[in-house]
């Protein structure tokens, strides 16, 4: 009786293998030329809106969206309309951005996927946060969260946005706590860019609490991961924060340090606003450093 | 068994039937072993050929000959010979040796990237007589993976140092740059030189004709003053004289710099076409070794097809981060 079902595991053991072996031999499902194209022009678009080419993004970007529609790809439509609304915000025609994601909840609508749904309203709700219209905000975060369900890739993004109104009502300590559970759902691997945001965002809302310690803490690890993305603008900020977090903490001779790599930022991104800004917070200290600009105005 | 038999008559037909299986079985087995010794050309009719090379990286026994992809014999033995080559023996079946004839010569060729090699035989001209056992044939190797990279490589040490000599002379204060340079400067001195002229030309037609005109009214009060005017009329014909005579001096100008031009290209003509001829076989070369490679298996089940991908969220949006 062993024997057998030693000899019956045997089997089952060799056929898993066997079809573990198909598995690995059987080649990826083939895509159609027209996905193709459109995929690769959305690569490029991609790859054009992260070096920061809004125009060249937003002409492939409708270019996909075009190929895509001709052939009903209802999952790629709902991804391109998002990221052309992104390339339209970037090129300041916030009406267009409005209208590509408006698209995807109007009807007829295609079986567009929940998760691109959620992230779409996310970003209306972004948008309406920047233009300071709080309640439409909160709607859409209503919305999206209704989509997303709390597990889709967006959860954490629709909390730091919840954090974000919270923190703009002088709420604070619910602002904390939306923070510290966005924090706490963005994937470190996967979601880098938003969990600095978050990080840094909890920095803000602790300095806005006067608890400094917290807030240099925060903004040390949104300044990690800004360093490791490459993102000038965010470095810059985090390092004003991390200054004026240790003024706060009457650190002056850190806040100095932080204030002049802050100000080497943005005279190397050739950012005059940016370096005035920052020359501001140090003739607060009352060091002025000479301008340094020799990069482009 | 007999013993049981006589004690149970089921067991005598059992007998039968036991014998009659391990005939049968016995039967199939031989069967099996003929088909199998027929598939393998042990019965086929063959003749032996060989060739030699100096090294016997990639070649086996048992490997494979083929004929235009067919297989047509096999490799039966490898031995060195006493003078250090490698001696290779192989077998071609009879009915494939009519394509074979003398002038055919034995290539090794790879398949794929991690494919095994084969003995590919390249027949001769068909009016030249057939060949005969243990004939002796030419060997080659086609380029594997390796050797492709290998060329690769070395055709492209040329054209880098090609492009870094360029470069250098190309950077250099009396070099191709600053040679266009001073033919630009030299374009746009010419340019400006014949706007002021255009202006100059202009300016005086428009003064001899405001003359002429004034000369022309006059003719009727005044006919002595008439040969006045024909005087102020040559004048300014001399003064479009030299108007076309600065021109002249202008398209001169023009020449030179259509010569300068003509110099640049005739240098660049020289280096940059052969420059371009390697660049453009080595880059040939390396599409066809990436194809290659990206259509072989394992790598083909490594290549994803491309998706389109949602950019990430970016609630603390770029514009609030980089102010402009």
């Amino acid at each position: 009786m062993v024997l057998q079902m030693h000899s019956q595991s045997n089997s089952a053991l060799l056929i898993s293998f066997c079809l573990m072996l198909v598995a690995c031999g059987s080649a990826p499902e083939k895509q159609n030329s027209r996905t193709e194209q459109a995929n690769k022009l959305s690569a490029r678009a991609d790859a054009a809106f992260l070096q920061g080419e809004f125009e060249s993004a937003k002409n492939d970007y409708l270019q996909a969206l075009r190929i895509n529609q001709s052939v009903e790809n209802a999952a790629e439509i709902a991804i391109i309309r998002f990221n052309l609304a992104r390339a339209f915000h970037e090129l300041a025609y916030p009406e267009q951005a409005h209208l590509q994601l408006d698209t995807l909840f109007s009807e007829p609508a295609l079986p567009y996927p929940p998760a691109t749904l959620a992230a779409a309203a996310a970003l209306k709700s972004q948008y309406y946060l920047e233009g300071k219209e709080s309640s439409l905000a909160l709607s859409w975060i209503e919305k999206g969260e209704g989509y997303c369900q709390k597990k889709c890739t967006v959860a954490g993004s629709l909390l730091l946005l919840r954090a974000q109104l919270a923190q703009r009502d002088n709420r604070l300590d619910e602002a904390q706590k939306f923070a510290d559970d966005a924090v706490a759902a963005l994937k470190p691997g996967m979601q880098q860019m938003e969990l600095a945001n978050a990080h840094r965002l909890s920095g803000e809302i602790s300095l806005a609490k006067n608890d400094s310690a917290r807030a240099i803490h925060s903004f040390q690890q949104a300044h990690a991961i800004d360093r490791k993305l490459g993102i000038p603008g965010k470095i810059r900020l985090d390092l004003m924060r991390l200054g004026a977090s240790h003024e706060r903490a009457g650190a002056a001779a850190a806040a100095l340090s932080y204030y002049s790599r802050a100000l080497t930022v943005s005279e190397a991104m050739g950012s005059k606003q940016g370096a005035d800004e920052v020359r501001g917070l140090l003739k607060a200290l009352q060091i002025i450093p000479e301008a340094n600009i020799s990069g482009p105005q | 068994m007999k013993l049981f038999s006589s004690h149970d008559s089921r067991l005598a037909v059992l007998e039968r039937k036991v014998g009659l299986f391990a005939f049968a079985g016995l039967g199939a087995l031989l069967l099996v072993f003929v088909i199998v010794a027929i598939e393998q050309g042990m019965f086929a009719s063959t003749t032996k050929l060989r060739f030699q090379t100096n090294d016997v990286g990639m070649i086996h026994e048992g490997m494979e000959v083929r004929l235009r992809g067919f297989k047509v014999g096999k490799l039966l033995g490898i031995s060195l010979k006493n003078d250090g080559a490698v001696e290779v023996q192989f077998f071609v079946d009879n009915k494939y040796l009519l394509h074979i004839r003398h002038g055919a010569k034995v290539r090794l060729v790879e398949q794929g990237l991690l494919g095994d090699g084969v003995l590919e035989i390249v027949p001769g001209p068909k009016d030249q007589p057939n060949l005969v056992a243990n004939e002796l044939l030419p060997f080659e190797r086609q380029f594997g993976m390796g050797e492709l990279a290998h060329e690769l490589v070395e055709r492209l040490k040329p054209i880098l140092d090609n492009v870094r000599v360029t470069t250098t002379s190309l950077n250099e204060p009396d070099g191709l740059i600053n040679h266009v340079k001073k033919v630009a400067v030299k374009f746009e001195k010419t340019g400006e030189d014949i706007s002021s002229l255009m202006q100059q030309t202009q300016g005086v037609i428009a003064e001899e004709n405001l003359k002429l005109g004034k000369a022309l009214d006059k003719s009727s009060e005044a006919v002595d003053k008439v040969g006045v005017a024909v005087d102020k009329v040559g004048v300014a014909v001399d003064k479009a004289g030299v108007a076309l005579d600065k021109a002249s001096i202008m398209i001169d100008s023009f020449h030179d710099v259509a010569q300068d031009v003509g110099k640049v290209t005739a240098s660049s003509a020289e280096s940059i076409p052969p420059m371009l001829q390697d660049g453009r076989v080595a880059a040939e070369d390396a599409r066809n070794i990436i194809s290659s490679a990206k259509d072989a298996w394992p790598i083909k089940n490594m290549m994803e097809p491309g998706e389109t991908i949602i950019l990430p969220m970016d609630s603390y949006g770029v514009t609030n981060a980089q102010p402009k």
